[in-house]
């Protein structure tokens, strides 16, 4: 350890990393149970990446038709194509109704039916009566959902006097023979080196999008807490199954809401043609959205594209009444504007495919606890460590998220977090720390610092980001992603190459690109490595050499450790479970997905 | 915010009369200074008699009264508000505050008397 | 008293100029920097862009410079979107977001500073924590007596279209760090955002304290210094009017007296 870093020392019962949807409602609930509780952030945490959320938060809340939690729960498992886990998916969506009523009451702004009721609109996979109908069933703040989520969840946290550390980043977990004691975080403000001991961290640190060039992500999305986890000696689950949405906006990659499909828009080819209707008959534009985009990468393929280099498809919202569009999508029409130049009540939205979600990342179980595979158990819990949010892989998504369920997810399982929490710190000492605990991180931290190698990080991190795009995208064969592999191995050797130019300690957002970068480096070995493995096509993992789901051999959780000294991973796996939480409702069986 | 019982009225505050007064008194200003202007365009070149005999009539220092308050009250939150704007140190702040009052105080009632002595004639 | 001039060590000072050689499209970004490392005064660096291989926003001109030119020039940032409010700066002499600002609607070089009159961290990145503080002051969160329903709190079309155009507010503080009533008085004047965002939980048709919340804002300060300058309408990046907000506020106090 360098004798210029010493540590400031704090003790908790809980330390969340991360004030998003989900950080922020577990620190709520950890508040509200009397725990002594820490919320480190990286960001104020309004500007965490839920506020970019748009279309909404489902929840079978039925204000607009007919609607039971079943329905939903049906629709995630096939829109998961059968890699959720059933007792998860059960969990969320029972609860669901519950939490969005909660949000209301917290404030949350939603859009109103003509009762006064919450506004819930069609979104894709989402069907009524076990995939008859469409359900409306997301329901809304206009398309700022997830701003007004977020700020009424920050407001909350303010209401009930949370103690954050903002701007601080987490660096590592403390690891005591396998539980987790701790967080090492650096205030960005000051320089200054802060040395959390608690019984849990509850690591709500998203996904990491920013892996790859083009996606709907923030430039924070860097998955700093996957890569914590992987540091650890822990797996990540999944982390081949990224979903493209089928609408960021061409070029700047900015998202364009679901929602807006959901309202009435649709996707037209160079043709003219409403091309989703051969894709998916009955749902069409509101097919899951992995169907989507494969059904547009088809089409840009096959010379269908539109554009000059025929390279994207167009989103038509100009058929919709104005009035509809100022009150239910104002937020997209203005990004269109911006980003795209487009009047959407005259003009079609330029849209392609791009990566915005991660299914994958720390195993948990439905509680929020984080799971690992040892001696044959893979539901083996590691003490003192939860995750949620994006960050976590419950797995409620499994191969494909629906639209809206990621809303619900951090708010469900955020909650959840905060009762287990409370249940497991009941007269339960708080641990000491380890000798020389800490220390690890600061070397890290420090040799980043001092960095002097030839090339900066935007370089190295610029060669991941295209391999990832181009190697790992819509459609995957053994070939390209074994290229993907080998190149993401060369980005990973080229680390000792690294130089960072601020040496301040002061704002140094030059040494915490690098240490993100150092964390991106690590999922992207993850991600390949999964998709090199499985050899089938489910949800989002769509393989042209194994086009077909195959549940005999691969109906199973990647798991993905990856020795970050060497960038060696290694693979195994873990069963999906196989059943649901009570009898309430029966095991859904796999079938063919058909929308 | 203190979670005190809920009355739909609450007690007008100094802040809130202070505006409120600036608001009627702008307001109540406009009439008057068209009416002071033509005054004074009616007594332009006029001499000390006729002038005083003007003011002597009781609505014309009625008005003149009437302008004289609006005036001064104005004159009195107008400079409140810059004085809070601008003088931060609190020795000054309370000192310039006290001052601009002692000042429309003076002013005000110096202004009064002049009105009053000229239509009673004491 | 107010202070008008900079303090000596605060004047900007010129500082180095990073060639784009071989750029045919070329714009000058000129960058307020200031390092609390080195007792040095701020500078002004000066950044050629090569604007045929760079995003149209000020935003992507940023990062390209941070990327290739020069990795210790320093601002925040995240969703490029407009959304997170993160990248808020002075652009061409007004407070916007790096992100959402086109550097073709930019005539001639392009001055950024941070925002002003705010204590700075490190070149484009403020201190907030009073920003904030305010913020929170106002009690930003829904607040009623009567007992909840089990379901929502039912809300008029009518009633819920009042929280348009002030929910949205993303506190950039582009606003309220505009408005010279705030420079003067930023410590006890609550500024446009804080109060836009007052008004919000005031016109909210299901929260319950709009009498404890007009007490709270009843104050000579952190209402009443809007001297309605409307810099902070002009200047926010999301379209909204505080000074409207505002408006309203003396409006329900007036009435309520």
């Amino acid at each position: 350890m360098t004798a210029s870093y010493s540590f400031n020392d704090h003790t908790f019962d809980v330390v969340v990393v991360g004030a998003g949807g989900a950080g922020l409602r577990a620190t709520l609930g950890c508040v509200e149970r009397g725990l002594k509780t820490a919320n480190i952030t990286k960001v104020f945490p309004t500007r965490s990446h839920t506020v970019a959320a748009q279309g909404g938060v489902a929840a079978s809340l039925g204000n607009m038709g007919p609607d039971d939690w079943r329905w939903h729960m049906y629709d995630t498992v096939k829109g998961s194509d059968w890699l959720g886990d059933q007792d998860a998916i059960e969990y969320l969506c029972r609860h669901a109704p519950d939490a969005v009523y909660e949000l209301e009451h917290f404030g949350v702004p939603f859009s109103r039916t003509e009762e006064g009721k919450i506004y819930q609109r069609p979104f894709g996979g989402m069907t009524t009566n076990f995939g008859e109908g469409i359900a409306q069933r997301t329901c809304a703040a206009a398309d700022r959902t997830g701003h007004a989520m977020l700020h009424t969840l920050y407001g909350q946290s303010v209401r009930h006097k949370a103690e954050f550390f903002i701007e601080y980043f987490a660096i590592d977990l403390i690891m005591d023979g396998g539980k987790c004691v701790g967080v090492v975080a650096l205030d960005m403000a000051t320089g200054e080196i802060h040395r959390f001991r608690s019984s849990i961290v509850i690591l709500a640190t998203g996904g990491y999008g920013r892996a790859y060039f083009s996606a709907t992500s923030a430039h924070t999305c860097t998955g700093d807490g996957n890569a914590m986890v992987l540091r650890a000696g822990l797996p990540l689950q999944d982390m081949e199954f990224v979903q493209f949405h089928p609408t960021g906006i061409y070029g700047s990659g900015c998202l364009i809401t679901e929602g807006s499909r959901g309202e009435g828009g649709y996707l037209v080819n160079s043709e003219g043609e409403r091309f989703m209707e051969r894709y998916a008959p009955s749902a069409k534009d509101l097919a899951s959205r992995d169907v989507v985009s494969r059904a547009m990468t088809i089409e840009i393929r096959e010379g269908r594209g539109v554009g000059p280099h025929k390279d994207h498809i167009f989103l038509h919202l100009d058929h919709l009444d104005p009035k509809i569009l100022a009150e239910r999508l104002p937020g997209i029409s203005e990004s269109a504007r911006i980003f795209a130049g487009v009047d959407v009540t005259k003009e079609p939205i330029p849209v392609l495919p791009t990566v915005h979600y991660n299914m994958g990342g720390i195993p948990t179980n439905y509680h929020g606890e984080v799971l690992t595979l040892t001696d044959g158990n893979p539901d083996t819990v590691v003490p003192g460590l939860m995750a949620i949010g994006e960050a976590a892989c419950v797995s409620v998504h499994g191969a494909n998220r629906l639209g809206s369920n990621s809303l619900i997810d951090l708010v469900v399982f955020g909650r959840a977090a905060g009762i287990r929490a409370a249940e497991l710190l009941k007269d339960k000492a708080k641990p000491e720390l380890p000798k020389g605990a800490g220390d690890e991180a600061i070397a890290r931290l420090d040799h980043f610092r001092n960095a002097k190698g030839k090339t900066p990080t935007a370089e190295l991190r610029l060669q991941m980001q295209r391999a990832m795009q181009e190697d790992v995208a819509v459609f995957r064969t053994g070939e390209v992603l074994e290229q993907g592999r080998k190149r993401i191995a060369e980005v990973f050797a080229r680390r000792p190459e690294i130089r960072v130019s601020d040496r301040s300690m002061i704002w140094n957002s030059d040494l915490i690109e690098t240490l993100e970068f150092d964390n991106l480096i690590v999922q992207a070995i993850a991600t390949v490595e999964g998709a090199v493995g499985r050899q089938e096509s489910r949800g989002a993992h769509a393989r042209e050499d194994f086009p077909n789901r195959d549940d005999e051999n691969w109906m199973k959780h990647t798991l993905c450790w990856v020795d970050t000294k060497t960038g060696k991973p290694s693979v195994d796996y873990r069963p999906v479970h196989t059943y649901t939480l009570s009898n309430d409702i029966e095991y859904i069986k796999p079938k063919a997905r058909v929308y | 915010m203190a979670a005190s019982s809920s009355t739909p009225r609450g007690p007008m505050k100094s802040a809130t009369r202070d505006f409120r007064r600036q608001r009627t008194t702008a307001l109540a200003l406009i009439p008057l200074a068209l009416f002071l202007i033509a005054l004074l365009l009616a007594l332009s070149g006029a001499d000390y008699e006729t002038a005083r005999h003007y003011l002597g009539n009781p609505i014309v220092s009625f008005l003149v009264i009437l302008t004289i308050v609006s005036a001064v009250l104005h004159m009195r939150v107008g400079m409140g508000e810059v004085i809070e704007d601008y003088v931060h140190g609190r020795f000054f702040h309370v000192l310039a505050l006290t001052a601009n009052i002692l000042f429309c105080v003076a002013v005000g009632l110096a202004s009064i008397y002049a009105a009053l002595k000229i239509l009673i004639g004491f | 008293m107010v202070q008008f001039n900079l303090p000596k060590n605060s004047r900007p000072t010129e500082g180095k100029t990073f060639k784009a050689e071989g750029a045919t499209r070329v714009k000058r970004f000129r960058i307020y920097r200031w390092s609390p490392d080195d007792n040095q005064n701020p500078r002004i660096d000066t950044y050629e862009v090569d604007l045929d291989k760079c995003g149209p926003m000020v935003l992507d001109a940023l990062i390209k410079i941070k990327n290739e030119v020069d990795q210790t020039l320093t601002f925040r940032r995240s969703c490029r979107e407009g959304i997170c409010g993160s990248c808020a700066m002075n652009i061409d002499g007004a407070n916007t977001l790096a992100c959402t600002k086109g550097i073709a609607e930019i005539k001639g070089d392009v001055a950024i500073y941070p925002l002003p009159h705010m204590p700075v961290v490190k070149d484009l990145v403020p201190d907030l924590t009073t920003f904030y503080a305010q913020h929170a002051s106002i009690e930003p969160w829904l607040q009623t007596k009567t007992e909840e329903p089990k379901k929502e709190w039912l809300q008029t079309h009518e009633d819920r279209e009042k929280l348009d155009g002030l929910y949205e507010c993303i506190l950039c503080a582009c606003c309220s760090t505009s408005c010279p009533s705030y420079w003067w008085n930023g410590d006890r004047y609550l500024g446009p955002a804080a109060l836009l965002q007052a008004y919000r939980w005031l016109a909210d048709s299901r929260d319950q304290n709009t009498t404890e919340r007009l007490d709270f804002l009843e104050d000579p300060f952190k209402l009443y210094r809007c001297h309605t300058i409307m810099n902070c309408a002009k200047t926010c990046p999301k379209g909204l009017n505080p000074a409207k907000a505002i408006a309203e506020i003396k409006q329900m106090m007036v009435e309520r007296a």
